[in-house]
């Protein structure tokens, strides 16, 4: 029985062809956003333990993390050219697509009892993998094991590969979730932190690459058409057939990553679309876990100069006097909109109601750095709760400073903005910032005043606030998808992933 | 290390290094640059270490590659010896000399090509072939490897790889 190669069986390993290459194009598209490769979670500068670009930052003036990313050529990366944004979406349209098929596949093992052709029956089977290595360093080919179909060796590997590796990279992607992993802070940082697990996530790439690669080269040692058309046919009786149809197979998976580069490139909004039917009833469901990062103390607290960020900050020379009058006398927060009692509120008054409240918290860039925040201002539940939002009000709004075209050089656009429903404003450690770590706000950082949302990456959290706006709908702002990345690149405004 | 182009102003404005002229990319693996220098140094030394352990199982065989081939994998043996000690105490920067007893291993290799080397269908032994193939295979690695430190890919302690952004 363990000598078949079942039909779903043969389908999954077509499927897997597909997606894990996707995975791979598509994680290497995520890795150029920010292609360094950290052990701390404060990402600090010139602490990567690798990295992937040839670009070198300018020595003197600030430069943003936004301006890190390296312009890959589509051939290794989907799309290419630094489009985080439709990076994101093919990694996730393949999670969706990818483990809801796995999760089937264990589950036909499971029944069928195909399992036993990827556990060892017992430790004699690492022995016996020992000994099929030093007969293919002999250049020989060990025979299969009894009753299966490959040797110890192939069993041990397909066995990691089909049952280990794809946990790893469901737990190490999984913790890269903002909302997850401030959901479950222990475990992240029982996992070593934000940055260990992204580099544990990058070390699964390099375990399928090599895989990939040893296998094929079996594939080919052991005779093409013969192996294949194993996976075609579920034996080697027409090894001519089966190695057409599987070829032919490749060049279709091989159209399909053509087909995927130029869509994203030419047509973005068709994968966006795409993305939102399979990938949003995931995102949408992990709002529902609010973040609980009450263990980081001041020891954990990125200091203030290093906390990364990405932007620019305003330029004008009205936001220049607010910073050389240290912003008492010059800032006005307004707060107002579908309100019962809109509010235009000072520091001093922000830092009375805040009554000394601080949270430490992760920051997670889509890009992929991250550092520790203290982040000392008022709930903006409680800032909430002052105006009272009339009913029907069902989103948040907050405008920056900060406009694109004048002040960034990596983006062009309008004024910055973000929106968030009030379900995802109305969580405990959504937070209007106005210090940090007992200080001020680093200008960097969005002095005086930023928003924190710990369920969201972090380009959500906007800096340099104007203004505070309560509506009751977002889509007659800007371009209608609510936020400054939203309207003009390919984010969603769920971004809990 | 690939100087900034002409007219770039590396303290206000970013640059990349390596593109050809009238290209818009580097070479593939210049974007490739890992700094692991004392777990790389570990690897170096592994490498050889299992070239020399390899030679030397060879070398004690009643199956030498060719005429005097015990003599030739004993100066790999030793060559490697000074390497692995060299390596283990001090901090000098012993990837060139690394390229004598990896190439000699190569050539040896390649000497018993001609000569009576032992694989299987020689008659030798399955862990004899294994041993002499493993040989060759490292001495293969360790080229490569001097190519990843000489291209900027890797850096063995005690260099680094003065990453500052």
């Amino acid at each position: 029985m363990l000598t078949d190669f079942p039909v779903w069986l043969r389908i999954e390993h077509f499927v897997n062809i597909l997606f894990i290459t996707l995975f791979i194009r598509s994680g290497i598209e995520i890795l150029g956003t920010f292609p360094k490769l950290h052990r701390s979670v404060h990402s600090p500068l010139g602490g990567q333990w690798a990295q992937f670009t040839i670009k070198e930052k300018r020595k003197r003036k600030y430069f943003p993390v936004s301006g890190e990313y390296d312009d890959y050529s589509p051939i290794v990366s989907l799309p290419g050219h630094g489009d985080l944004g439709q990076g994101r979406y093919w990694h996730f349209i393949s999670v969706i697509c990818w483990v809801l098929l796995m999760v089937a596949y264990w589950i036909l093992l499971l029944v069928t009892g195909q399992w036993r052709r990827y556990w060892p029956e017992d430790l004699g089977v690492f022995v016996e993998a020992w000994d099929n290595l030093i007969q293919y360093l002999a250049f020989q080919v060990p025979p299969a094991m009894d009753g299966y179909p490959f040797n110890a060796i192939q069993q041990l590997s397909y066995g990691f590969v089909v049952l280990i590796l794809p946990l790893w990279m469901i737990i190490t992607g999984a913790f890269q979730s903002p909302a997850i992993n401030n959901h479950f802070p222990r475990i992240s940082r029982a996992l070593g932190g934000r940055q260990v697990i992204r580099t544990l996530h990058f070390w699964g790439l390099i375990a399928y690459v090599v895989f990939i690669l040893i296998h094929v080269g079996m594939v080919i040692l052991h005779g093409y058409g013969h192996e294949v058309s194993k996976m075609v046919f579920g034996h080697a009786d027409h090894p001519v057939a089966g190695g057409v149809i599987f070829t032919i197979g490749l060049v279709f998976i091989v159209f399909v990553h053509i087909w995927a580069t130029m869509t994203s490139t030419n047509r973005p909004r068709v994968i966006e679309r795409l993305h939102n039917v399979l990938v949003r009833p995931l995102t949408r469901a992990l709002r529902k876990l609010p973040s609980r990062q009450h263990l980081y103390t001041s020891d954990d607290v990125t200091p203030a100069p290093h906390h990364r960020a990405s932007g620019m900050p305003p330029s004008t020379e009205a936001y220049m006097a607010m910073v050389c009058n240290g912003y008492e006398d010059d800032y006005v927060l307004e707060i107002g909109g579908y309100v019962e009692k809109p509010m235009r509120l000072t520091l001093q008054d922000l830092r009375e109601i805040a009554d000394g409240h601080s949270q430490t918290t992760v920051h997670h860039c889509v890009q992929g750095f991250s550092s520790v925040g203290k982040w000392d201002g008022v709930a903006l539940p409680t800032l909430l709760d002052l105006v009272r939002p009339l009913d029907g009000a069902t989103d948040v709004v907050v405008h920056s400073f900060q406009n694109m075209t004048r002040d960034d050089d990596s983006y062009n656009g309008s004024y910055y903005y973000e929106t968030m429903p009030m379900a995802e404003a109305m969580q405990p450690q959504s937070l209007i910032a106005i210090g940090y770590d007992g200080d001020e706000l680093p200008i960097k950082n969005g002095a005086p005043m930023r928003l924190r949302l710990e369920t969201s990456t972090g380009f959500r959290s906007a800096k340099w606030l104007d203004r505070i706006e309560v509506v009751n709908r977002f889509d007659i702002i800007g371009n209608g998808k609510g936020g400054f990345f939203e309207d003009t690149d390919s984010y969603d405004r769920l971004q809990t992933l | 290390m690939s100087d900034a182009p002409a007219g770039v102003d590396i303290n206000t404005h970013d640059w990349n290094r390596h593109v050809p002229p009238g290209r818009k990319r580097a070479p593939f693996f210049r974007y490739i640059r890992i700094n692991l220098p004392r777990l790389t140094k570990a690897v170096i030394l592994a490498v050889m270490a299992l070239l020399a352990f390899c030679a030397g199982v060879v070398a004690l065989s009643d199956h030498l590659p060719f005429v005097g081939g015990d003599i030739a994998l004993w100066l790999v043996v030793a060559l490697a010896g000074i390497f692995l000690v060299a390596g283990l105490v001090t901090r000098a920067r012993i990837w060139d000399f690394g390229m004598v007893p990896a190439l000699g291993a190569l050539i040896a290799y390649l000497g018993g090509l001609f000569g009576t080397a032992p694989y299987v269908w020689n008659g030798a032994s399955v862990h004899l072939a294994a041993a002499w193939n493993t040989m060759m295979l490292c001495g293969l690695a360790y080229l490569i490897i001097r190519w990843a430190l000489a291209y900027g890919i890797l850096v063995a302690h005690p260099d680094d790889q003065g990453f500052v952004d």
